[in-house]
């Protein structure tokens, strides 16, 4: 083993410790899939190791992990997406079927689900990765205007959601 | 404040969603297990990877590289080959295939003057070829005209760089020969002067003939020997006859085997005085038999060494021309049967070697060529492979 690989070696070590189980769960969040989310947690940490050896990641390693993780399960979603459209053409898809729950936080959940994709992913960046907004800039590859906008547009329909307007109705 | 809210529920909503999953115990040592196993089979994973690739890039359609390379390669060489050609200097020399640089020229006046080495291979530095023709600069002094150019070649040629008179030189023995075309307007009285030249240069002609060609034109050759300081004068003569079509002299140096006869001719009479003093002290019939026997055979060679070299000190005291006087159209090179397949024959040969000549060239200037352009290709393939990763 040469000295480049041993080096990468040891930080994948270290961030392996340090952000796998952040970036499987953001995983899980984006798939909604524990094998799914699995894969991407692996596949992140092992193209941020080939990368290593290659050339010095820099400081800001932790929003670099996670600018893979997104992207890595990102081309997941996009792959089922064309999966899912292949086979609605044969078989209609199934509708979306929240699970029955009367708890404001899984209702929040299930709303935040229902948002679109490009949108549930700025949420999950921006609420549970904590990345600054000029980093979802460069992990979703849009303008920091464009990240502003969608994080306002997803609060707007997950404020004006009637699942949540309801439930905040009967609890408030 | 509502958004305040509404983020602190995202937030909630979504630590509660991730942590409904437990995080696989062993993912840590799967991932560094895999990526373990990843750097162990990444050589193996490029050349799958590289294969791949050059299986997507290969042509649908169309015809194999190997084609493709094949003409390029074709195509250099034929530009080069005829680059060559059409840029070779006209008076460029053409090495030959006995190692002699052979002045060509389109100037109706040929002169050539060489001198060689004897058969027994005299010092190489003697033996050299020198061909002199008009205009040859590293033979004549600047600012000469063309005659004295001529004599100049001529007077340079005659003398060895290693014999020319110096320190210590001892002075060649050389047989010279000379050929001279000349082109008169009447063969009548030019022949009578031509072979009045050996008299008047107190040598003689031993052979002479003429022939009637084409429209009754004539032509004749004629062999004369003049004594060798008189060479030049002999030739200006035969040359004032008409006009030089052709002039080529040549220098046999014949020291060392002039040499080598005198040394054998001494050791054998020494030989043979000795055969004679046994001889006249041996009473025996048969012993004087075989002593006479031996003495004849050495007194033979002695004759026989003896005369070859006066043969060689008469080619050296006399040197011989072989002139050609002829009339306008009646020049000996002039049959008409022998000049287009010839030169047809001599400009294929030269095509020839000169394609030959261009591909060598060609294909060692490819070696280098090829290596750099290919850690250019190698250099390009890498920054491209890294530019195209899955963006980390």
């Amino acid at each position: 083993m040469d000295e480049a690989t041993e080096r990468a070696m040891t930080m994948l070590e270290r961030w392996v410790r340090a952000y796998q189980p952040v970036v499987f769960r953001a995983a899980y969040l984006i798939l909604r899939d524990t094998q799914a989310a699995e894969d991407v947690a692996q596949e992140t940490f092992i193209r941020a190791y080939n990368a290593a050896r290659r050339a010095d990641p820099g400081d800001e390693v932790r929003a670099w992990l996670y600018r893979i993780a997104v992207n890595t399960a990102l081309n997941e979603v996009r792959r089922r997406k064309r999966e899912r459209a292949a086979i609605g053409r044969v078989r209609p898809e199934d509708g979306f079927d929240p699970m029955e729950s009367s708890d404001r936080t899984s209702i929040v959940s299930e709303a935040i689900d229902k948002l679109p994709d490009r949108l549930r992913v700025a949420v999950i960046c921006r609420y549970f990765l904590d990345l600054s907004e000029s980093e979802m800039a460069q992990v979703l590859k849009v303008r920091p205007g464009t990240v502003k906008s969608r994080l306002h547009e997803a609060r707007r329909l997950l404020a004006g959601d009637d699942a949540l307007v309801g439930v905040a109705g009967t609890t408030g | 404040m509502v958004n305040d809210s509404i983020e602190s529920e995202i937030r909630q909503a979504l630590d509660a969603k991730a942590h409904e999953v437990e995080v696989p115990a062993d993912l840590a040592a799967r991932t560094l297990q895999a990526a373990a196993e990843r750097s162990r089979s990444s050589l193996r994973e490029r050349l799958r990877v590289l294969r791949d690739s050059q299986r997507m890039r290969a042509p649908a359609t169309g015809y194999p590289r190997w084609m493709y390379s094949g003409a390029a390669l074709g195509t250099a060489i034929l530009l080069f080959a005829v680059g060559t050609l059409v840029t070779r200097d006209p008076s460029t020399p053409i090495a030959t295939s006995s190692g002699e640089i052979e002045a060509q020229s389109d100037a109706p006046i040929q002169e050539e003057t060489a001198l060689s080495d004897d058969a027994s291979g005299r010092s190489s530095q003697s033996g050299k070829d020198v061909d002199a023709e008009p205009g040859d600069s590293s033979l004549v002094a600047p600012g000469g005209d063309l005659p004295n150019q001529r004599q100049s070649a001529e007077e340079v040629a005659q003398v060895p760089p290693a014999t020319r008179p110096g320190p210590g030189n001892i002075p060649p023995k050389v047989v010279r020969t000379a050929e001279i075309e000349v082109e008169v307007r009447s063969f009548d009285s030019a022949w009578n002067g031509a072979n009045s030249i050996a008299g008047k240069h107190d040598g003689f002609v031993t052979n002479s003939s003429t022939e009637q060609v084409r429209d009754e034109r004539g032509r004749g050759t004629l062999t004369m020997r003049v004594p060798a300081p008189k060479l030049q004068g002999a030739l200006r003569d035969l040359r004032e006859l008409g006009t030089l079509a052709h002039q080529r002299t040549r220098g046999e140096d014949v020291s060392s085997t002039l040499v080598d006869l005198a040394a054998r001719i001494k050791s054998l009479e020494a030989e043979e005085l000795q055969v004679i003093e046994l001889l006249n002290r041996t009473t025996r019939i048969s012993e004087v038999l075989e002593i006479r026997n031996r003495l004849d055979n050495v007194r033979q060679e002695i004759e026989s060494l003896k005369a070859q070299e006066k043969v060689y000190k008469d080619q050296v005291d006399y040197a011989t021309i072989n002139a050609t006087i002829f009339e306008q159209g009646a020049a000996p090179d002039d049959d008409p049967n022998d000049g287009i397949l010839a030169d047809a024959w001599d400009t294929a040969l030269e095509i020839g070697l000169t394609i030959v000549a261009g591909t060598v060239v060609v294909l060692g200037g490819l070696i280098p060529l090829a290596a750099l352009g290919l850690a250019i290709w190698f250099a390009v393939r890498a920054i491209r492979r890294r530019r195209n990763a899955p963006a980390e």
